[in-house]
């Protein structure tokens, strides 16, 4: 389990004089297992909770544990919670590491002093896993943008972690390639029982997400079901966040009579199946 | 016309085994005081297009023509595009490098030699034009601002330089919702204040379809399909190949062709597609009695 218990932390510390907090006193747990959306606008203060729960940064005032062991604690435990938590960060290009495909996948393994058949396999389930085979030998910088992020995320998985957070990974993936790397990635973390936090400010990529937590000047908003955040316009756009246009259109759409309709609709299917549920 | 490019290619490293492709005959042209759109997947030529629009280089086959001048001839000065034209890249550090606000926007005014009046006005201009006070501004860091904040930064940089043309180089990625609406407002109303035209890079649809007058979508180096973007929206089949995803109100609207198959998908935005809806709604209730009668009869 992950676990944030009223944990304040501001980058003043880091040089910046007078910085506000980016978090304040804010608790949340993760069950193992669980996928979860966390949305804000920039400077809410969601990478900043990725990055302590990831034990990049450490809390000023609170704890964060993971599995129990406090990210702050120092000694040994950092190493287990290193392997335990894998982060994706926005542009690949800041946890690339070595030259080819095959090497950076095998860096994490290989640092954590596996025996080499080990090490093998875990490379090759990661590589399969994105569908990596074929590049194996190519040099990173011959990948585009795409390509590399599912590099980054095949050496992450092959640390084999229990929790995979997602700053912002689709970012600088445009189009269908962006989506279908998302849904690969919610296949594969559901198949592994690996818990899935996605860090994001579309709404279109939260729909499918059980759990939604939005985030506003370091605190926690909302915490529930994509349906129930999205009944909350109003306030979402106080905060600087949209609701989908499928939502926005499924509520005029009510008020116009359309049969069938949920109280706040997520996708096109809904209104389709309750338009043809009307008319036979 | 203020840009033409006639069948233009350019190939990076030529020779060496490291070529590139950039443009592989480009034919395009664009109009001045125009929004015009520059949409493509990744390596479809953009970044190449935008080196040759900044003047940063000369095609090396085709002809390219600037203010109906051929850019190919030796007389021809390439400072001509090189003061006309203002580049804003993706990412605001990278054209972001002094350590103040002031001395960064003041660097192209400097350059020029301007009298230090005349700069300073020019530098205040550009600030307020993007929102920004000069007096709060002037002194503080660079590296302190936000990524917004940098942005507008990087946009007064260019605007002190008082060009004709603006290209933006997909300006709004890793923007939230709000930020990304600001700078596109933005965006419309530097263009309408200084008659400026506007060239906006993107990878996808989603930011333009309200804003540019013409989208050229790029294909391997080369012109796939243009035109407004009603006519854009059209293609939707060849858009799908180029992996270039329809934005939100066209994908709907694609979707609900499986209940009103004569919905058109051409839709801009919610306005448009709530009016296509509802003419569909009311043809399919006057349609409903004959459509009642078929299931019955195929069974």
């Amino acid at each position: 389990m992950l676990e944030v218990q009223k944990v304040t932390f501001s980058y003043s510390a880091q040089g910046e004089q007078d910085a506000p907090p980016a978090l304040r006193e804010l608790d949340l747990r993760i069950e193992p297992g669980e996928t979860i959306a966390i949305i804000g606008h920039n400077g809410s203060g969601k990478s900043t909770l990725a990055k302590l729960l990831a034990a990049i940064l450490k809390p000023d005032k609170g704890t964060v544990l993971v599995d129990g062991l406090r990210t702050d604690a120092g000694g040994e435990d950092i190493w287990t919670i290193r392997q335990r938590v894998g982060i994706v960060f926005q542009n690949p290009d800041d946890q690339l590491v070595a030259n080819t495909v095959i090497d950076d996948i095998a860096f994490g393994p290989e640092n954590l002093r596996l025996p080499r058949f080990e090490i093998e396999e875990r490379i090759q389930e990661a590589m399969a896993l994105l569908g990596l085979q074929e590049y194996a030998q190519m040099a990173i910088n011959e990948l585009s943008v795409g390509q590399k992020q599912r590099v980054a995320i095949a050496g992450v998985l092959a640390m084999r972690p229990r929790y995979l957070l997602l700053d912002e990974p689709t970012t600088m993936i445009s189009g269908h390639t962006g989506r279908n790397l998302l849904t690969t990635v919610q296949r594969l973390a559901e198949e592994q029982a690996i818990a899935v936090i996605h860090i994001t400010h579309f709404m279109h990529e939260i729909t499918s997400f059980k759990r939604v937590i939005v985030m506003d000047e370091g605190r926690m908003l909302m915490d529930g079901t994509p349906a129930s955040v999205f009944a909350r316009a109003d306030e979402l756009h106080a905060v600087g966040l949209d609701v989908p246009m499928i939502t926005s259109l499924g509520k005029h759409l009510h008020a116009q009579g359309w049969p069938g309709l949920p109280e706040v609709v997520l996708s096109a299917e809904e209104l389709k199946a309750g338009w043809l549920c009307s008319s036979n | 016309m203020l840009f033409e490019l006639k069948n233009v290619q350019h190939t990076y490293l030529r020779g060496t085994p490291f070529a590139v492709d950039g443009l592989r005959g480009l034919s395009l042209s664009i109009q001045s005081d125009q929004t015009v759109a520059i949409v493509g997947p990744t390596k479809s030529g953009k970044s190449t297009l935008v080196d040759v629009l900044a003047g940063l280089i000369k095609p090396a086959v085709g002809a390219f023509f600037f203010e109906g001048a051929d850019v190919g001839v030796p007389s021809f000065n390439i400072d001509r595009i090189r003061s006309s034209v203002g580049v804003v890249f993706q990412s605001p550090e990278a054209q972001i490098f002094e350590d103040t606000v002031g001395k960064d926007v003041s660097f192209g005014p400097r350059r020029k030699k301007l009298p230090l009046t005349e700069s300073r006005r020019l530098v205040q201009e550009s600030l307020e034009a993007v929102g920004l006070s000069y007096e709060d501004y002037r002194t503080r860091y660079t590296y302190a601002l936000s990524g917004g904040q940098k942005r507008r930064v990087a946009i007064a940089g260019v605007l002190a330089l008082e060009p004709k043309v603006i290209i933006f180089d997909e300006p709004t990625a890793g923007l939230d919702p709000r930020g990304r609406r600001e700078l596109l407002d933005l965006i419309v109303k530097l263009k309408q204040r200084h008659s400026l035209t506007i060239i906006y890079m993107s990878s996808g649809l989603d930011d333009v379809i309200e804003l540019a007058d013409t989208i050229y979508v790029l294909d391997q180096g080369r012109l796939a399909f243009g035109g407004t973007p009603h006519e854009v929206l059209a293609h939707s089949a060849e858009l799908a190949e180029l992996d270039i995803t329809l934005p939100e109100a066209a994908q709907i609207a694609l979707s609900l062709r499986d209940i009103f198959p004569a919905m058109r998908t051409d839709v801009l935005n919610l306005a448009e597609l709530e009016e296509e809806i509802s003419k569909n709604r009311v043809l399919t209730v006057k349609a409903a009695p004959a459509q009642a009668v078929q299931p019955a009869s195929g069974e």
